[in-house]
């Protein structure tokens, strides 16, 4: 049966839109379960079942992974640190937010993602174009977001997006050690997911008592 | 010989170090981390193939280069954590994880797992920055580096672009993996992380990039020109010599004016910038001056990426001479191949740029070595073994500027 090209590029820009917009303390593991779950109908249809199961192994795994990360670090005793949901640099009030300007730089993503799957060929010998599209834009989305990245989250996120999104174009083109190195890269997922987990469990803002009125 | 003893005991070592050292309160023994790493690699010294990562059927065996330059690193990072205030747990994970990465990198043949590799360093030293010194220029770093490393690892499903592949192809290639070299590099506009990040965070901070992640992207970039085929090197060369110029006139510009604590940083940015240049041309004279200089600056960086308070003057002094230039230092030499192989390549008006730019890394060594007498303070007691190691960098400098070309065979086996 032939893939339905427009179905699987429509998933693929959902996965796209979770990856640019997800924000909050299970970023991570709700981008790579996006990301995963938009990119496995395209890697089924053109690698296998075998490349499916990788992505959304990765994306449960960083979705286990990061929770355990962060209850153990949260047993730890609390160092002072960078907690990673919180930006880096206060940024100035502004008319646009930070989402507006990620959603600003990821429509940029679409021509871009739309170009090189159809003009471009994958791997050695094909010639096959167009499904690449999906990973394309779940890759570049995932871009802006380490470009725009205001916390240590966002660089998690896009590095969790980035591997699922990767792998699922290394799938796509065939390339050398197909399976290994696929999983290989989508453990970014999970080690992003640890790493964002640890750091927030380790680093964890002081909660203040709320103030009562006198 | 395969990578896996290398990375294993990076790993373990790493691992052991972070957990045990702080708890017997001998955070100063973290030098043994990277120490440990240089042993596996000695007793695993390979003799594989050269780096074709972007062209090579897959495994993970290290070539003779790679090897060497995996042992050259260790080393590298030992002295350099040997030489800064004791680490936390932090810099010795992120050493461990960046050394494993960088030597998983040089030996891999699947363009995937190469920039994978990078994209994983990338975003750990990235996080680690922020973490340390939450700051624009560290954000900047996380951003911007693993960003570069993104690009590269986005090439790979297009490689290997052979002679048949159809232009948008080639060039699309070429033109991620020249991007991705270029934030790996800190060329300009990208490069602005570094000098903004060495002012915050100084000595082992620093080291994970400049003695493990650099060394090891610019080896595993010398076969990426004559791997492509030539539309891809058009566009290869058209990205990174125009940044490679304009990254070291600015970077030799602004050094000349730079406080001292900065002085290194600027000729270290200034130096990618003539390899960046040099990456465009498949040169033998071009790889032979890169790998000099890359040598260099792994024998002075463990030394001169401290404070420079923290080392005694002297070999402060023969360190900045070894990279000042002035023959028979090691710098002169990378540097005169440099410009010869540039020279050859794309004529003489590239002299225009180049022969400033070591002229005023020539001016800024000078500088560097009469102020470093006066940044040491008077009084200040050292351990005998940190002294002692302080004088180690600058000596193998020495070394490698006496016999350059026995020490490049010796070390990482080109002729």
């Amino acid at each position: 049966m032939e893939p339905n090209e427009p179905l699987l590029a429509a998933v693929g820009f959902l996965a796209a839109v979770v990856v640019t917009l997800v924000d909050g303390r299970r970023a991570v593991t709700w981008a790579s379960l996006a990301a995963a779950l938009g990119l496995a109908p395209s890697v089924a249809a053109s690698y296998g079942a075998d490349g499916a199961v990788v992505l959304l192994a990765a994306a449960v795994a960083a979705g286990v992974a990061g929770v355990l990360s962060h209850a153990v670090a949260g047993r730890l005793p609390r160092v002072a640190g960078v907690d990673a949901g919180v930006p880096v640099v206060a940024g100035v009030e502004g008319l646009f937010g930070p989402r507006s300007i990620r959603v600003a730089t990821a429509v940029l993503v679409l021509p871009a993602a739309s170009w090189v799957s159809f003009n471009i060929p994958l791997g050695s010998a094909s010639t096959i174009s167009g499904v690449l599209f999906p990973a394309a834009v779940v890759g570049g989305c995932a871009g802006m977001r380490l470009l725009t990245a205001r916390t240590v989250l966002d660089i998690a996120v896009g590095v969790a997006a980035l591997g699922i999104a990767v792998a699922a174009a290394w799938f796509l083109s065939a390339g050398v050690d197909t399976l290994s190195s696929a999983a290989t890269v989508a453990a970014l997922a999970p080690g992003a997911a640890i790493t964002s987990g640890w750091l927030r469990g380790r680093h964890r803002a002081v909660r203040r008592p709320a103030q009562t009125a006198s | 010989m395969s990578v896996a003893p290398v990375a294993i005991t990076w790993a373990v070592a790493g691992l052991l170090g972070a957990m045990l050292l702080p708890w017997t309160h001998r955070r100063r023994l973290a030098a043994l981390v990277p120490l440990a790493a240089a042993v596996a690699a000695l007793v695993s010294q390979g003799g594989g193939a050269d780096l074709v990562a972007a062209s090579a059927a897959g495994g993970l065996v290290l070539g003779r280069p790679a090897a060497g330059l995996v042992l050259l690193s260790a080393l590298s990072a030992a002295v350099c954590l040997l030489l800064s205030p004791p680490p936390d747990s932090g810099d010795v994970l992120l050493t461990a994880a960046c050394g494993a990465l960088s030597a998983v990198a040089l030996a891999t043949g699947s363009p995937l797992i190469w920039g994978a590799c990078f994209v994983a360093g990338a975003a750990l030293f990235g996080v680690r920055l922020v973490a340390a010194a939450p700051a624009r220029a560290t954000l900047a770093a996380a951003r911007v580096g693993t960003l570069g490393a993104a690009t590269l690892v986005a090439a790979s499903p297009f490689l290997p672009v052979d002679a048949a592949a159809v232009p948008p192809r080639a060039h699309l290639a070429a033109a991620l993996l020249a991007g991705g070299i270029a934030a790996g590099f800190g060329l300009m506009p990208l490069g602005g992380w570094v000098t903004g990040g060495t002012r915050l965070v100084r000595g082992a901070a620093m080291a994970p990039w400049s003695l493990l992640l650099l060394p090891a992207l610019l080896l595993s970039a010398q076969p990426l020109d004559s791997v492509l085929p030539a539309d891809g090197r058009i566009t290869f060369g058209a990205m990174l010599l125009p940044a490679g110029a304009v990254s070291a006139a600015w970077a030799a510009a602004r050094g000349l004016g730079a406080a001292d604590g900065d002085r290194y940083t600027r000729v270290l940015l200034a130096d990618l910038g003539l390899v960046a240049m040099g990456l465009a041309t498949p040169q033998a004279g071009a790889r032979l001056g890169s790998l000099l200089v890359m040598l260099t600056h792994l024998c002075v960086g463990p030394l001169l990426l401290q404070h420079p308070a923290s080392a005694g003057a002297r070999p402060r002094r023969l360190a900045w001479a070894a990279l000042s230039g002035i023959p028979p230092s090691p710098a002169f030499w990378g540097r005169f191949a440099l410009l010869t192989a540039l020279t050859t390549a794309f004529g003489g008006l590239l002299l225009v740029v180049t022969l400033p730019v070591a002229g005023a890394m020539l001016v800024i060594a000078l500088r560097a070595a009469m102020a470093a007498a006066s940044a040491a303070p008077a009084g200040t007691t050292r351990a005998r073994a940190v002294s002692l190691a302080a004088w180690v960098p600058a000596l193998a400098a020495v070394t490698v500027g006496l016999v350059p070309g026995a020490a490049l065979r010796a070390l990482l086996g080109v002729a």
